[in-house]
């Protein structure tokens, strides 16, 4: 990873011009970070203030590095952290950056008024966390009195854009995704996760540190001492799995999605145990050993070598009857959750698909259909295939961008 | 910096100690040495995160007290505990002189085993705590951690609250294997540790390796400079630069060539699948590391 030194890009006499008034700039700068979904509490900021009586303010290396010392959490953030940095620090709105990859991405503009707001609403946030570090606030009052002087000309100046980069690449569809962007888009990737120790079944296994006393075991190995028992041992509520069941459409209707989908799903086959992942498009083809890989780039250049029928036609019955066939006697449980990735333009025979989903509905305890096309607000389930599958599908979700694929995980969390 | 120590002397005292820092670390070591907050140190596994608080309790002249965290940590097993069967063996004593026995006489310091966090709080002098892989244990501990860390005070029921006299240094190390909690993260100031430039990885080589030449030094840099930024499942740290570098010299070599990378791969590459990619590759990372310096 390059090094990035803002000193390269932000001079030391701009730095000079537009640092005064620094302990309300520095909220405001806070107050950016968290526009843009870096996560900057009041306890942070403080710290950062109080940082500033350490440093030598008047060099802008020291200064950098202190906010980022106490501002931030996650090295995640370290990127969209330089970047503000250099802008907002420099003035210059619309500063150019260092490096090509940030090129392709739109920037949001917010109004003046918005931020106008930014000190007023830090420094409330200020006086409500009063124990949280009484010295560093005293620090920041000395710092504040020297600079209320200055204030009177501040006013034009508070005036930056705001810039909301992981935002709109969230709600980005990604048929709009720039090669370059892909970087920034395979952390948020990572980010969706199925925390599978958040939910807990109703039954029990031994844990040292569960809460329940689990009678029968203490009582069973006090035979071995006497009978007396001498050591307690507790249990606690086993963690109910997700059992997933990926069947992906990969036909050439589906091919400007199905890269990012293919990766989404080999981000969630690594923490779901038990996900089983198809793909289809005229035949069917299970794909959980591939995907098992521990580098992407392994996974995907073995999925193009092996996947013959990639950007096929699509026979959506057929293949739901090869899977039916060949995996569904061990696969068709009513503890697993059947996930469809699928646009629905079918040339297939609709009556095979209608007999295939009455089985499927039968044998999963939810079927879940994503397709990307509900994206559009007047979309109707209208072409045969998704027409045919609509009665069996108990949910019927987007797939067109990253917020969406965030809502389906909350759902099968639910589930 | 207006403080005791400057980056320039952290820098040169942890050299002396053979460890090769950057300005940002060494800027981050002074701020937490003068605001008194933890640092929270993360970076890829091999880069040095605990090596930083051995050498900086060397630097200071410190006790080193070290935390290992792991699963099914608890407070008994980091604050104290009671020594009962010596306060048993005290109230047997008290029974056979025929003495009645207070409560006040066995919960004195005498019978208390003191772990690591308390032994920070009451460390006569300032001492470097070291919390190692925090990420290893427990949420739970995690948010009883939370208590010591800002305050730096134990409160033990029959004795009461002991404050810290001079506040220890506390570096926390996390390997990001689980996300940790934010509290606790709020509480500290966070750096983390990237690999170092392959000049910075050279002169680490030199320091740590006495006897090897500097130009097989400089080539074992060259080559992993490029090796990490290629899409390996796990990729090797300085801590495996530096098991290389030791096997290449033991093998008395001046130069790397692809036979003896062959040979020594398992220095660097625990995977199979990494080990493959390496080999696979060699050729091409011999060739990209005579350009490193270059640039």
């Amino acid at each position: 990873m390059a090094h990035f030194i803002p000193a390269q890009f932000l001079t030391e006499i701009d730095f000079q011009v537009y640092a005064h008034n620094l302990i309300e700039r520095t909220l405001l700068f806070a107050d950016l970070l968290r526009k843009n979904r870096v996560p900057v509490h009041t306890a942070k900021e403080l710290d950062a203030i109080a940082a500033l009586q350490y440093v030598d303010i008047s060099k802008l290396s020291e200064f950098y590095m202190a906010l980022k010392a106490t501002m931030l959490v996650s090295n995640k953030h370290f990127p969209i952290f330089d970047q503000l940095f250099t802008q907002f620090w420099s003035g210059r709105g619309n500063a150019s950056l260092p490096g090509g990859d940030t090129s392709g991405v739109p920037v949001q503009k917010q109004n003046t008024k918005d931020k106008q707001r930014g000190p007023e609403k830090s420094a409330e946030e200020r006086q409500g966390s009063a124990n949280d570090g009484k010295d560093s606030q005293e620090g920041a009052k000395v710092l504040l009195q020297s600079d209320s002087k200055e204030q009177g000309n501040s006013s034009d100046e508070t005036s930056l854009p705001t810039y909301s980069l992981i935002e709109t690449l969230r709600e980005k569809d990604f048929e709009d995704i720039q090669p370059s962007e892909f970087v920034g888009f395979d952390e948020l990737f990572k980010s969706l996760r199925i925390n599978d120790k958040e939910k807990r079944g109703r039954r029990f296994k031994s844990s040292k540190t569960g809460k329940i006393i689990d009678i029968p075991k203490s009582i069973r190995q006090s035979r071995q001492k006497g009978g007396e028992i001498i050591k307690i041992f507790t249990k606690d509520r086993k963690p109910r799995h997700a059992k997933l069941v990926l069947i992906a459409d990969v036909s050439a209707s589906m091919d400007i999605y199905s890269t990012f989908l293919i990766k989404f799903i080999y981000e969630l086959q690594k923490y779901v145990r038990d996900a089983e992942t198809f793909v289809f498009s005229t035949q069917l083809k299970r794909i959980t050993d591939i995907l098992s890989h521990r580098s992407i780039g392994t996974a995907l250049s073995l999925l193009s070598q092996s996947v013959l029928f990639w950007s096929g036609g699509t026979d959506i019955g057929g293949s739901f009857r090869e899977f039916n066939n060949s995996y569904g006697g061990k696969l068709r449980k009513r503890n697993r959750i059947l996930v469809i990735l699928s646009d629905g333009w079918d040339t297939g025979d609709i009556e095979t698909l209608k007999k295939q989903m009455e089985i499927f509905k039968k044998g999963f305890k939810k079927i879940i259909w994503l397709n990307p096309n509900l994206k559009y607000d007047s979309y109707q389930p209208l072409c045969m295939g998704m027409a045919a599958s609509m009665p069996y599908i108990d949910y019927f979700l987007p797939c067109h961008n990253l917020k969406t694929l965030e809502a389906f995980i909350e759902i099968v969390k639910k589930i | 910096m207006k403080k005791t120590l400057s980056i320039e002397q952290i820098k040169e005292a942890m050299r002396k100690n053979s460890y090769i820092c950057d300005d940002q670390l060494a800027f981050v070591i002074c701020l937490s040495l003068a605001m008194e907050k933890p640092l929270l140190l993360e970076g890829e596994p091999g880069v040095g995160k605990t090596e930083v608080a051995k050498v900086l309790a060397d630097v200071l002249g410190a006790k080193l007290i070290r935390l290992q965290c792991y699963e099914g940590l608890d407070a008994a097993a980091t604050l104290y505990e009671w020594n009962y069967a010596k306060q048993l063996l005290k109230i047997k004593l008290f029974d056979v002189c025929g003495q009645t026995c207070h409560l006040e006489d066995i919960f004195t310091d005498e019978y208390l085993i003191p772990r690591p966090l308390l032994m920070a709080v009451r460390s006569p002098e300032k001492a470097v705590l070291l919390i190692d892989e925090v990420d290893s244990a427990d949420a739970e501990f995690e948010s009883f951690l939370l208590e010591v860390l800002s305050d730096f005070q134990v409160t033990i029921p029959e004795m009461g609250t002991i404050k810290a006299i001079h506040k220890p240094l506390v570096i926390i190390t996390s390997n990001r294997v689980r996300e940790l909690h934010d509290a606790l993260k709020r509480r500290c100031l966070y750096h983390y540790i990237e690999y170092p430039t392959p000049e910075r990885e050279m002169e680490i080589i030199m320091e740590k390796i006495p006897g090897i030449n500097e130009r097989l030094a400089k080539q074992i840099a060259g080559i992993m400079a490029p090796l990490r930024e290629q899409d390996f499942f796990k990729r090797p740290g300085v801590a495996e630069t530096l098991d290389w570098s030791q096997a290449l010299t033991i093998l008395d070599k001046e130069d790397v060539d692809e036979e003896v990378m062959d040979l020594t791969c398992g220095c660097l590459f625990k995977f199979k699948e990494d080990v493959k990619r390496f080999k696979d590759t060699k050729a091409e990372a011999l060739e990209k590391a005579k350009t490193v310096f270059e640039e």
